[in-house]
Parts: structure tokens; C-alpha cells; sequence
């Protein structure tokens, strides 16, 4: 049994879609990432998994955290998976945190809402989870209020909060956007470690291709609120077959550290991602997409394509190939794996 | 010391050419009484040359958005100063800058709050044309739309009836307006989708070519620079720890904040690099 399965997550404002029939599974120490653009649904599919979604939207599907559905519990029963089972970290930890108390303290908090222990127990357990996220004098600085920390270490204090409770699965959206760089790799590197070190599944959520391609071994590319391409990491890199992924690789690796400099032009997407709600019927990138066609007037089912999955009627490199690959682990070398 | 002098508007191409935008030994203390406030930065110079695209590069509080403020003569330094084809421009009167203004112009990252919401793009276009008298704004308001790349009928609309690109073309094509020869633009895809900054940046690389512009590149996005500047000035807690050539600075960094900062972009693959110990 998966830690976490989601099926056919679809999640309604009013009349229009805004998530359409995601599904994944998560196993002990997956890490899947979700790379979209704004619109996409990605944050509103991690907001249904954790059931934080706002009154105005609403879900429906499985969420399956064991034999268990989210979506069918009381919100008293998701109260006790919420920050136990499964644990989330923002985008934004200044809204996150509560700015009027202590660091220490909020963490000690979210401890005693899944377990039982003293006051005193689960304060020393906040500045060991302090310690453990790379605060040099934890005691101290458990005595801080948010606004006294740097982003950095606010972003940290959410995440000795996210893991305080033995969590089998973190999501995490955008952690590290409104990070600097070199904050942002010293906190992809101890997220990293604390993931392994817990055994838990990790869903990062991101705009950031490469950011997801150091951190996850699946990917599931979102557009449109459709999963429009999903599969092993460095198989779905190495050979897009998505327009959109196709693209998106295409401009990152065009404005990198090695791209070609010299340059007038680097590869772009045309147009721009339609407001939620505006997205056209069938293929959601048909408005964007130079191959598509009146068949794509209908949304392409999910399916094996090569190596992994897309939804496309007009895959690149190929119609969709009846097999089904037998499992995407293959920890595949990005540079040598399907150059095609 | 030696561009001191006032120079004719336009420089002869001579071996060393007066620099069109410079901040001399400048300094920028916020709040507080002498040496009490909080130092933005301290005794930047930086040159730049006329037709030079230069990235300004660093992390948050490095000092990168203080110095674009000072060069645009929107803030005065607190020593030092800065100059413009070699004559005084910090601390000026506004009504000295006039013709400063319509030189130097810029582009702010979030479109949304730079942009008046209240009017529609004519006006928003119109305004620096009509303020600066810097052309018949009938005839440049078209022009201007068509050079960004957006549709004339644009002009009847409102900033929130575009998107966060369209947007930020409206801001570009405001600032080109008075037909600047110095562009300033501080994180001006930072707030962009992925599948849209490209067009952006392929707009400015157009824009630089076809108005001869000077481009002065505020990011924190070091792939972004280097594909835009072929100057750097690596900035760090107000100072400037190391300023060269791109191709030189990307391939051998000297000073280990810049390293940091490289090691520290990621790249398509691999987890990028922590810096050792030293971010805060």
C-alpha cells in the first residue's frame, strides 16, 4: 500500500475546473516533484491533498493516506493527519509563522497537537528539532520571534515544525522561491537530508525544472490544471515529449550558466498562461502549442509515450507507444539516457 | 579621478571614453544620525560606458536596488556622488534633471505596482512624454507599443487587463519613451513565468541593439546576467568584492562570495552547492 495515492483529484470553482483528474502515488522516501507555471494547479492540488482548500473550492477523488480518504473524513479526523501524517511547508514563512510568538514555542505547539507529553517535553524536543535543521544555538533562538530570524531561518523553523511529528509525507510549494541562492541550495540540501533521514515522501512543488531535477526522481509537469507529462526525472529531461515541457527545458537551458551567450534570441513559449478559468477546452496548451490541431480540441489521455507518460495527441518524437514501461526507478544519468 | 571634467554630449571615440554613468566613492546610510543608521552601501565606484550592459548582481541587502536608486538620481548618496557624462547629478534639484531624465530611464520589477492602475496604457505611455517633451505622443504612443511587441489597440486598455509579461512591456515602453540613452531595469523578469521571461529578455536584447540603449542589469539571477551584460559588479553587503568582464568572471571567479553565488544556481541534473557554512 502507497503512504499517499491520489486519484482523479479534480478540484471545481463554480463551474470552471481549476485541477483535472490528477493522479500519483508516493511510496516511504519517494520524492515526486510537481513543476508548473502560475495557473497551472499545482498549488491548489497540494492545498486538496493537505484538505486546506478555501470553502469556495471543491475537491473530489481520493486521497488515500493508507486505507484512509481525506476527502471523506470529518475535518476533525484531517485535523490529526494534518501536521501528523502529513506535514506542509510554505511558500511564505512570515504568513505561515504567527508573528506574536515565540519560534520555540510554535513548534512546541504543533508537537503537543499529535502528541502526548508535557509542556516542558515538548519544548526540549522544539530545540532539538532546531538543532537538527541547523541552528547554531537553538536553545537561544527558540526564544525568537519570527521577524527577529532571516527568511532563511524562518523557512527552516517551518520545516523542524513540518517534521516535528514523524510525518510519512512533506509537501513542500515553493519553499525556496523567495529565498537568495545560497540560501536556497543550503535549504534544498537539508531538506534533502531530512527527507532520507525520516523516510518520508517528499511532493516539491516548484516552477523550477532544475530545482525539482536535484531534489526528485519523478516529475509531474502541470499545465492547463492537467498533469500534461509525468515519469522518471532524467527520462521526462532527457526526452521531453510534451510541447510544453519540451519548451519550458528548452528556455532554462537557453538562460543557464553553459547556454550559449552570445545569442540574440533564446527558444520561447508564444503567448502567455491564460487567466484559471480561460484555459481553452480539450488540450489546455492547444492556444500555445505549434502543433497543435483540431483533434486537440479534445484533452489526450494520459498514457505511455517512450519511456514515461504525457497527454498529447501529437507527442514529439513519435505516436504513443503501446507498452507501458515496466518501472521508472532506473536512477538514469541525464547526460547519457535517451538522447534521442 | 580623470572623467571629472565635463565632456561634449556627444564623446568623440577616443581610447578611453568618458564613462556615461558613473558613481564615485559613494556611500548610503539609511536612518539614524551620522554612523548610526543602517549602511546600504559603501564607497561603490562603478563606471559604466557608453553602450555597456552592465549586471549589477547580489543577494537581498547586498545594496544592488540602493545603487540603481542612486544612479537614477532618485536618492542621494550620503558621501560620493554620482555623474552623468561627467557633470553632477546627485543631489540635484528636480528641476535640474529634466534633461537627465529623459536620458536615463527605468524599469521596475513588479509591473503591477509600477504602473498606475487608474490609467489606461495612452496615458501611461503619454505621461513621461508630455513631462519631459520628448515628442508628439499621437505619433509615439504607436510607435511605442510596436516596439514592444504589443497590439495598438493596447492603448484604450487598463494595466489589469494584461498579464504579468504584457505588463512589464508596458513598463519597457514607457521607459523608452523619451528615447533614453541609459536603461536602468532592477529584477525586471523576477516576478515572470518561466515560458514568458524568455520573450522578455529576447525584447531587451532587441531593444539594447535597436536603440543603442546602455543597459544597467539589476538581478540576483546570475543566468540571467550573463546571458544579458558583458560587464558584472558582484556586490556584497553594500561593497563590491569583484567587477570584470563576464566570460571572465563566470569562468574564474576570484572572490569566494562570487564563487558561493555560482556554486550556488541550479542547474538541470544536480542539487546546487551550499555555500560552506558562511550564508546566514
Amino acid at each position: 500500500m502507497s503512504t499517499l495515492s491520489v486519484r482523479n483529484l479534480t478540484v471545481t470553482l463554480g463551474a470552471a475546473v481549476v485541477v483535472d483528474g490528477v493522479s500519483f502515488d508516493l511510496e516511504p522516501g519517494q520524492r515526486l516533484g510537481i513543476i508548473g507555471e502560475s495557473g497551472s494547479g499545482k498549488t491548489v492540488t497540494a492545498l486538496a491533498v493537505m484538505g486546506l482548500l478555501a470553502p469556495s473550492l471543491r475537491a473530489t477523488g481520493q486521497v488515500l493516506i493508507g486505507d484512509r480518504d481525506l476527502l471523506a473524513m470529518t475535518e476533525r479526523q484531517r485535523c490529526e493527519v494534518r501536521g501528523g501524517t502529513m506535514a506542509m511547508v510554505f511558500q511564505e514563512p512570515m504568513t505561515a509563522l504567527n508573528p506574536t510568538m515565540r519560534v520555540g514555542r510554535q513548534i512546541a505547539e504543533a508537537i503537543r497537537a499529535h502528541q502526548r507529553c508535557t509542556r516542558a517535553e515538548a519544548r526540549q524536543r522544539a530545540t532539538e528539532l532546531l538543532a537538527r535543521v541547523e541552528f547554531t544555538d537553538p536553545a537561544r533562538q527558540a526564544r525568537s520571534y519570527p521577524h527577529q530570524l532571516s527568511g532563511g531561518q524562518r523557512q527552516r523553523v517551518m520545516l523542524a515544525m513540518a517534521i516535528a511529528c514523524d510525518p510519512a509525507v512533506i509537501l513542500a510549494d515553493e519553499p525556496t522561491t523567495a529565498l537568495d541562492v545560497t540560501v536556497q541550495a543550503q535549504m534544498l540540501a537539508l531538506m534533502a537530508r531530512l527527507v532520507t533521514e525520516e523516510n518520508a515522501a517528499l511532493v516539491l512543488i516548484s516552477h523550477d525544472l532544475a530545482v525539482v531535477s536535484g531534489m526528485c526522481e519523478r516529475v509531474m509537469v502541470m499545465y492547463g490544471g492537467h498533469v500534461v507529462e509525468s515519469g522518471n526525472t532524467a527520462q521526462v529531461l532527457a526526452a521531453p515529449r510534451h510541447p510544453y515541457t519540451a519548451g519550458l527545458l528548452a528556455t532554462s537551458a537557453a538562460v543557464s550558466l553553459d547556454s550559449d551567450r552570445t545569442r540574440l534570441e533564446v527558444p520561447y513559449i508564444p503567448g502567455q498562461v491564460p487567466a484559471v478559468g480561460s484555459f481553452p477546452a480539450g488540450c489546455p496548451f492547444r492556444s500555445r502549442c505549434d502543433r497543435a490541431t483540431a483533434e486537440c480540441a479534445v484533452m489526450p489521455p494520459i498514457e505511455a509515450v517512450g519511456d514515461h507518460l504525457a497527454a498529447c495527441h501529437h507527442p514529439l518524437g513519435g505516436p504513443a507507444s503501446p507498452q507501458i514501461p515496466a518501472s521508472p526507478q532506473i536512477p538514469a544519468d541525464l547526460a547519457e539516457s535517451g538522447k534521442e | 579621478m580623470d572623467s571629472t571634467d565635463a565632456v561634449p554630449a556627444v564623446p568623440a571615440a577616443s581610447a578611453v571614453p568618458a564613462p556615461i554613468l558613473a558613481a564615485r566613492g559613494v556611500s548610503k546610510v539609511y536612518g539614524g544620525q551620522r554612523g548610526l543608521g543602517v549602511r546600504a552601501l559603501a564607497d561603490v565606484d562603478v563606471s559604466i560606458a557608453e553602450g555597456a550592459t552592465v549586471g549589477i548582481v547580489g543577494e537581498s541587502g547586498s545594496g544592488k536596488s540602493t545603487l540603481a536608486r542612486l544612479l537614477m538620481a532618485l536618492e542621494t548618496p550620503t558621501t560620493g556622488e554620482i555623474r552623468y557624462r561627467g557633470e553632477v547629478v546627485s543631489g540635484l534639484p528636480e528641476r535640474r534633471l529634466r534633461s537627465f531624465r529623459r536620458r536615463v530611464q527605468i524599469v521596475f520589477q513588479d509591473p503591477m505596482s509600477s504602473l498606475d492602475p487608474r490609467m489606461r496604457v495612452h496615458d501611461i505611455l503619454a505621461e513621461p512624454l508630455r513631462a519631459l517633451d520628448a515628442g508628439d505622443e499621437r505619433t509615439r504612443v504607436p510607435e511605442l507599443l510596436d516596439a514592444v511587441g504589443l497590439p495598438r489597440t493596447s492603448a484604450r486598455l487598463y494595466p489589469h487587463e494584461f498579464s504579468g509579461g504584457q505588463r512589464q512591456r508596458i513598463a519597457i515602453a514607457r521607459a523608452l519613451g523619451p528615447m533614453p540613452e541609459v536603461l536602468v531595469a532592477d529584477e525586471p523578469v523576477s516576478a515572470l513565468d518561466v515560458s514568458v521571461r524568455a520573450q522578455i529578455l529576447n525584447l531587451l536584447k532587441r531593444l539594447i541593439g535597436e536603440f543603442s540603449l546602455t543597459l544597467v542589469f539589476i538581478s540576483h539571477d546570475m543566468a540571467v546576467v550573463r546571458h544579458l551584460c558583458d560587464e558584472v559588479v558582484v556586490l556584497y553587503r553594500g561593497e563590491i568584492v569583484e567587477t570584470g568582464e563576464t566570460d571572465q568572471i563566470y569562468a574564474r571567479p576570484r572572490h569566494e562570495y562570487t564563487r558561493a553565488l555560482l556554486a550556488a544556481v541550479p542547474a538541470l541534473g544536480h542539487l546546487p552547492t551550499p555555500p560552506g557554512g558562511a550564508a546566514a
